[in-house]
């Protein structure tokens, strides 16, 4: 989790820095990532029944 | 030149963070004042309103673009996703809640409530763009800089509150 924080640390770094594909990229593959965790809790603790 | 429609979008964009800003402070309100650690769903739900900040950001610093909005869809799809799935665990009468409720409603049903209300705002702010004029990237103003800062230290809240709940790998259920 620490991670990802981090990474939209760098991410508004980037942003001050104009570098706009590389600020972009790092905000969809921190979705990613949340979306992993996410799952992960989801698998773990009470399953979905759909 | 900038048109009056871009003009607004531009105002919109920093009101959207300005709110989410103000909303992340409040839930460091709660944490710090009412004694309410976050758990690990409430810490993914805000790190995709700060995404939803940050592609805001991206709007002010490299002009209007759809494939910003985009990502303002994005990362309100998945934080609404985790904020629903947190009201259904908790949806069953007699079933306790997580955290105090504020206005009568859970902490994840108003952030439930916000997400849905970025999407809205964002089909208001595509319906302002105009594709066929220049991207025009005026240098940031008194109040867009004040919305960056904000966002920096909210950034620096959670990497705190992250690291003290979590360590650095995932957070415990």
């Amino acid at each position: 989790m620490v991670v990802l924080y981090i990474i939209a640390f760098v991410i508004i770094a980037l942003i001050w820095a104009k570098k706009p594909q590389l600020a972009f990229a790092l905000i969809l593959i921190n979705l990613l990532f949340t979306l992993l965790i996410f799952w992960s809790h989801v698998t773990t603790t009470v399953p979905i029944r759909l | 030149m900038m048109s009056q429609s871009t003009s607004l979008a531009r105002t919109l964009n920093l009101l959207i963070m300005l709110v989410l800003g103000g909303i992340l402070i409040a839930s460091f309100g709660v944490q710090l004042f009412l004694h309410e650690e976050p758990c690990p769903l409430c810490l993914t739900q805000r790190l995709c309103m700060v995404g939803v900040g940050l592609s805001a950001l991206m709007n002010l610093r490299f002009g209007i673009k759809p494939s910003h909005y985009a990502l303002f869809l994005f990362n309100a799809l998945v934080g609404g996703g985790i904020a629903l799935r947190q009201i259904v665990l908790h949806i069953c009468l007699n079933f306790p809640t997580f955290g105090s409720p504020m206005l009568g409603l859970s902490l994840y049903t108003w952030s439930f409530v916000i997400f849905c209300c970025v999407v809205l705002a964002t089909a208001l702010l595509l319906l302002l763009l105009r594709p066929e004029e220049p991207v025009t990237t005026p240098p940031f103003n008194t109040l867009e800089k004040i919305a960056a800062l904000l966002f920096v230290l909210i950034i620096l809240g959670n990497i705190a509150t992250a690291f003290h709940l979590c360590g650095f790998g995932i957070c415990p259920e």
